[in-house]
């Protein structure tokens, strides 16, 4: 291993699995926390529309979206090798053991982490077998031969989704159980599991076998999303374009090298709210980062090809946050139990969801068609789940209503 | 004491119209605030968020006793001159004449301020006096008013609390035990049973999670009687808390070939 250098040292990989007990979501300030606090209780009591801000630099109507084949280039989809080269570095001494004293690790991650992309890259660089989860009809019949199957065969294995493996429903955690039970005895043979933080919640007061060891991706502060917003951009040709603030002009992300000592060039703590609100989870920041970019019509955010190109520096504006900002706007009570369980289960599709509500005198179909309205909740293919934008909004309202919520 | 109370009969005829008009006034201003207390603070309470809701009603009663008394010393100073004698003498004379003509509205009114220390009720608890079983909507100078499941607003006087039982649910907290009654055909396995009861609380959507979940097995004449306890995430859902129980209980009771208990069936199979 190479010796770090001074400035690995300052600065912690941007990339880093941590036991779980040392991981830690982006702190709010004081200041922020108050401010937060109140506006969301004014909003709360009395929602009115918000203020705009007098004599902005870029008013909304001056700027536009950025045009998606752009934005494809400028924040394209996240790349999850290098999480899962640091997952490889951090499971290297386990790796190495032939006989370990664990048969199997977890690995947690919040929605929209990525979690099961990296365990899957991670699987293929390794060459393990992927284990798929079992039907939702499997998981009701508690169908022995799903697990048999596994157990058969005793290469090593990482199972990406825990929480495609049970249902809350009364029938819906015996498998789980038992799958638990085996993994942790060592009777599958060695493997990795992986498992969204609010399956890993419930699963833990389903389950009473011993805490396993519990590995995290380590959250993103405001310096590891500047790190990552700009490696998009790094060596792509587009990384002569600047990120400033659109009503106050400030940078967002670093300034370029000529601006590097001028007083008068401003940051902005754009990134700082946006670590606090997304409390650090990639998929939440980069869906967000993606839906705050902004360019003037007459801008043109193409590639660098010479000199002159570089000297022009093209600007992206960045939308301020109050702008951007998702609340919970109408969610109620009825809103809750689903949104909750679609948590829990890292999205279902409609008719498993309704097998696991309360009857309900309203339309599940419907509520989620409001939800989807409002910009909460998402469709991927048949399935129902929380929308990267909404999820925070989402997670203080189950938790404001007594709700079981995850420790990330 | 005749001397006192001479005083106080100087006094209370020496009281000028402008003291007239501003006890009026303090009378008004007093009646208003508890009016708007007794609207906004609910009105506040029902934006909050279930943990914030209780605390937020329970203000309402302490700010009607902070009002009352305020007013009370502001009108007492500008009848009397507030002296220890003149207090007694005043006071005396007034309990006299609302224990005579007025006891039990007098007890009632006594029981309201007791109420406020001792916190039998508070608003947003659910309670059980004299058979009426309800949510504490209101509490007033006289009575505590509840809503009962069927919607139907019941004044109970605080008088019931010197020598009524009164049974608080949830005694101020968002903590309130439901129970699901089950019951079985004795003929059946009763460890599975408890397993899959408990499962059924477990993954009860309205299940307040962290607190615990407990099945009670006894044996009747009849058959087994299986009482699933739970808690639900916020008092106001115990109905539907228990008819999700029940439900979900008896299709995996059913869908495991479990019967259900039946009187006539079972005491026609007795000798």
């Amino acid at each position: 291993m190479a010796t770090p250098s001074q400035t690995d040292q300052e600065a912690p990989p941007l990339w880093q699995y941590v036991p779980i007990a040392d991981y830690r979501v982006p702190a709010a300030t004081v200041e922020n926390k108050v401010k937060t606090g109140l506006s969301a209780l004014w909003r709360h009591l009395w929602p009115t529309p918000a203020q705009p801000q007098t004599s902005p630099l870029k008013t909304e109507d001056e700027l536009r979206l950025v045009p998606k084949a752009q934005i494809e280039r400028i924040v394209p989809a996240p790349d999850w090798q290098p999480a899962a080269a640091a997952l490889d570095d951090t499971l290297a001494g386990w790796l190495d053991t032939e006989q370990s004293a664990r048969a199997c690790i977890f690995v947690i991650s919040p929605p929209h982490g990525g979690n099961s992309d990296i365990l899957t890259a991670w699987a293929g660089n390794r060459g393990w077998r992927v284990v798929s989860p079992p039907s939702p009809e499997q998981i009701l019949a508690r169908d022995p031969v799903w697990l048999a199957d596994w157990s058969r065969d005793q290469s090593f294995w990482v199972l990406p989704n825990l929480e495609r493996c049970y249902l809350r429903h009364a029938r819906g955690l015996d498998l789980a159980r038992h799958l638990l039970d085996h993994a942790c005895a060592g009777s599958l043979g060695r493997g990795v599991i992986g498992c969204d933080s609010w399956a890993w919640a419930f699963l833990r007061k389903a389950w009473n076998g011993p805490e396993p060891p519990l590995l995290a991706l380590q959250s993103f502060d405001p310096q590891g999303l500047a790190c990552w917003f700009q490696s998009f951009i790094a060596g792509s040709g587009m990384d002569h374009l600047v990120f400033r603030q659109a009503d106050n002009g400030k940078y967002v992300l670093p300034p370029p090298e000529s601006a590097v000592g001028d007083e008068s060039v401003e940051t902005s703590d754009f990134l700082r709210i946006l670590a606090e609100h997304s409390r650090g989870i990639p998929g939440i920041a980069h869906a967000i980062w993606r839906a705050s970019l902004r360019t003037a019509p007459d801008e043109t955010l193409s590639e660098a090809t010479t000199n002159a190109d570089q000297d022009r520096r093209g600007t992206v504006w960045v939308a301020p946050w109050r702008q951007i900002r998702q609340t919970a706007p109408g969610l109620l009570r009825e809103h809750a139990a689903p949104l909750h369980t679609l948590l829990l289960h890292a999205g279902l599709i409609g008719s498993v969801l309704n097998q696991l509500l309360p009857l309900a005198t309203i339309s599940v179909e419907a509520t989620l068609a409001c939800l989807e309205a409002a910009g909460l909740v998402m469709r991927r293919e048949s399935e129902w789940l929380i929308s990267p934008a909404g999820y925070p909004a989402i997670r203080q309202f189950l938790r404001d209503d007594g709700y079981l919520t995850d420790g990330f | 004491m005749s001397d006192g109370a001479g005083q106080i009969t100087t006094h209370l005829s020496s009281i000028s119209e402008t003291a007239i008009v501003q006890i009026l006034l303090i009378a008004a201003g007093a009646w208003l605030l508890i009016t708007l207390t007794q609207r906004l603070v609910p009105a506040l309470a029902g934006r909050c968020s279930g943990r914030h809701r209780l605390h937020t009603l329970a203000l309402v009663p302490a700010l009607r006793l902070l009002v009352i008394v305020t007013a009370l010393l502001l009108i007492l100073q500008r009848i009397i001159e507030p002296t220890f004698e003149n207090l007694v003498g005043l006071l005396g004379a007034l309990g006299l004449a609302l224990g005579f003509a007025t006891k039990d509205y007098a007890s009632s009114l006594i029981a309201g301020i007791v109420a406020l220390y001792e916190l039998p009720y508070r608003p947003g608890d659910w309670i059980e006096v004299d058979g009426a079983y309800g949510e504490v909507r209101a509490i007033g100078m006289r009575t505590v008013e509840i809503v009962t499941p069927d919607d139907t607003v019941v004044h109970i006087p605080h008088l019931t609390l010197w020598d009524h039982a009164i049974f608080n649910a949830n005694d101020g907290s968002q903590h309130l035990q439901c129970v699901a009654d089950f019951y079985l055909h004795p003929r059946h396995d009763a460890a599975q049973v408890h397993r899959m009861l408990y499962d059924v609380a477990l993954t009860s959507s309205l299940l307040q999670i962290d607190r615990p979940i407990g099945v009670i097995v006894r044996e009747k004449p009849f058959g087994t009687h299986y009482r699933l306890k739970a808690y639900p995430l916020d008092p106001r859902q115990q109905f539907a808390f228990v008819t999700d129980l029940t439900v979900r209980g008896k299709a995996a009771l059913l869908g495991s070939g479990v019967e259900l208990a039946s009187f006539p069936a079972v005491a026609g199979q007795s000798p």
